[in-house]
């Protein structure tokens, strides 16, 4: 495969972007992913969609300044996890809680788990939820919010689905 | 021979877990992280046969083993209160404190990620009822890197593709793999070269995803992987026949004759060896499809010198590398011979 940028040399380095919700493959020859690096500080951290995700400053670009919050809990800072991409603990999602969401919804498309709970209870918390949406699916027709309304319906199938083809440890 | 051309090498689902109310492996004071991997072997023993091995009890030449069958990975190596808990038949470990606290796999050999998650999920179970697990209503499971949040499962297979590879086909095989929320890595995960033309796949995406649709989209793409792959051996040997055979044959020939063999060598040359034994072309013949497959770890340098019995107290240095070539060669000789013959 030749490089997206000289069209000359066999490309070596292939990455994803994720920029804007908008994924852009590049590959690249060795000289003009160089050239790239030195240029683009989103491609500093060229070389594969995990390195991407690794790096949550990245994700962060285009967006307000990094908070300086702490986390009371292990002692962790926003910029450190900014740079590293790693929290100190479960209470770091909360600590940092306006960075970690968007950050989130950019990696996986979602902030919203629908998988397994612990404690076998699943059954019962999975009906639970199922009920929870169905008055927010209500509310949002009431008032003709018919976007939210569709999705939460679409959240709704995705639970039921889980329920009847799971065995009992998804909700 | 499998009927997918023994494109599908194994299996892996992880689970990644934490304990609620302790900093995440690098923020967790030694002591702590200590007790962790006897709490979880506690947990797991009355439901089966387990081993633990803590890292800074075990010799360098076991732990690379492990890492070479892929029971743990190169990053729990360098983890002084790292621990693996594996079981009998090596197809469930749990790593304790690499990235997470708790990491729980299951390798099975094929395509069958359905099983795995099935026997990990059990696992994950039982060290579930003894210890609690960081959750969060809204974001499941809580993991030290937010790329594992949710479910904290990657479901991933590890695949031989050699005929894409040599069309050149395998860029654009990975870029559509990609746009489906996957991702392709080398056979010893994150960053390492696709040996042997060995790749793995795995799934990106682990929040706002239950389970079995992640079991589900992975098994998905790997079928389509695998149809393509079939696909481009036809057109390889359609178009190549001729230098498919001298590959095959010079590749056999090398592999049952060399006094001498280093890794990479016998990556390369292995990996036209299981081409010729696709039943498509049917160069070489497999009796024992099983051990055939086992060699390739076998043949790892870990592997290699602790099969050979030569290293002086588990230390692999005190082989150095030229007799672990030696030792190889005769070994791959030997073993090839036995389960496989050419056509």
């Amino acid at each position: 495969m030749l490089c997206d940028e000289c069209q000359k040399r066999e490309a070596v380095f292939h990455s994803k972007v994720i920029k804007n919700g908008v994924v852009k493959t590049r590959h690249l020859c060795a000289q003009c992913s160089k050239k790239y690096r030195e240029e683009d500080s989103f491609l500093k951290n060229f070389g594969g969609i995990d390195d991407l995700f690794s790096s949550f400053a990245g994700l962060m670009l285009g967006d307000s300044a990094p908070s300086r919050a702490v986390c009371m809990k292990c002692g962790t800072t926003a910029d450190e996890f900014l740079k590293t991409g790693y929290v100190g603990c479960g209470e770091c999602y909360k600590a940092f809680e306006n960075i970690m969401t968007p950050a989130i919804r950019r990696i996986h498309h979602d902030v919203r788990h629908v998988g397994k709970i612990p404690g076998g209870k699943s059954e019962a918390a999975l009906a639970g939820k199922i009920e929870n949406l169905r008055r927010l699916q209500q509310k949002a027709i009431d008032s003709e919010n018919y976007e939210e309304a569709s999705r939460l319906r679409d959240e709704i199938i995705e639970l039921k689905k889980s329920m009847e083809g799971g065995d009992g440890n998804e909700r | 021979m499998n009927a997918d051309g023994n494109i599908v090498i194994s299996s892996r689902v992880r689970l990644a877990r934490n304990v609620e109310g302790l900093p995440f492996p690098h923020k967790l004071r030694y002591e702590r992280a200590a007790v962790i991997a006897k709490e979880v072997y506690d947990a797991l023993a009355p439901t089966g046969t387990y081993n633990l091995y803590r890292v800074a009890n075990s010799g360098e030449l076991d732990l690379d083993v492990l890492k070479e069958k892929h029971l743990i990975s190169a990053d729990l190596l360098h983890t002084d209160n790292g621990a693996a808990i594996i079981n009998d038949s090596e197809t469930v470990s749990v790593m304790i404190n690499e990235e997470d606290h708790i990491r729980e796999q299951c390798i099975l050999r094929g395509l069958g990620l359905e099983k795995a998650y099935e026997q990990i999920n059990a696992v994950d179970d039982a060290i579930g009822a003894k210890i609690k697990y960081a959750f969060d209503e809204r974001l499941g499971y809580l993991t030290c890197c937010p790329t594992n949040v949710g479910t904290g499962m990657r479901a991933s297979v590890m695949l031989f593709l050699p005929a894409l590879a040599l069309t050149d086909s395998i860029e654009n095989c990975v870029s559509a793999v990609s746009r489906l929320n996957m991702t392709v890595r080398g056979v010893y995960g994150e960053g390492s070269k696709a040996e042997g033309f060995i790749y793995q796949v795995s799934n990106c995406k682990t929040l706002g995803v239950g389970e079995s649709e992640i079991v589900s989209s992975v098994t998905k793409c790997i079928d389509s992987l695998v149809e393509s792959e079939l696909m481009a051996r036809d057109r390889l040997f359609h178009a190549n026949g001729a230098q498919i055979r001298d590959k095959v044959q010079r590749a056999w020939g090398l592999l049952t004759n060399a006094y001498s063999l280093s890794t990479e060598e016998f990556m390369s040359l292995m990996a036209f060896v299981k081409l010729g034994a696709y039943e498509g072309y049917g160069l070489i013949e497999l009796r024992d499809a099983d051990r055939f497959e086992k060699l390739i770890t076998e043949a790892q340098p870990a592997n290699i010198i602790n099969i050979s019995g030569k290293a002086l107290d588990g230390d692999m240095r005190s082989v150095t590398a030229s007799q672990r070539d030696i030792l190889r060669a005769s070994y791959v000789a030997k073993t090839l011979k036995n389960v496989a013959s050419r056509k």
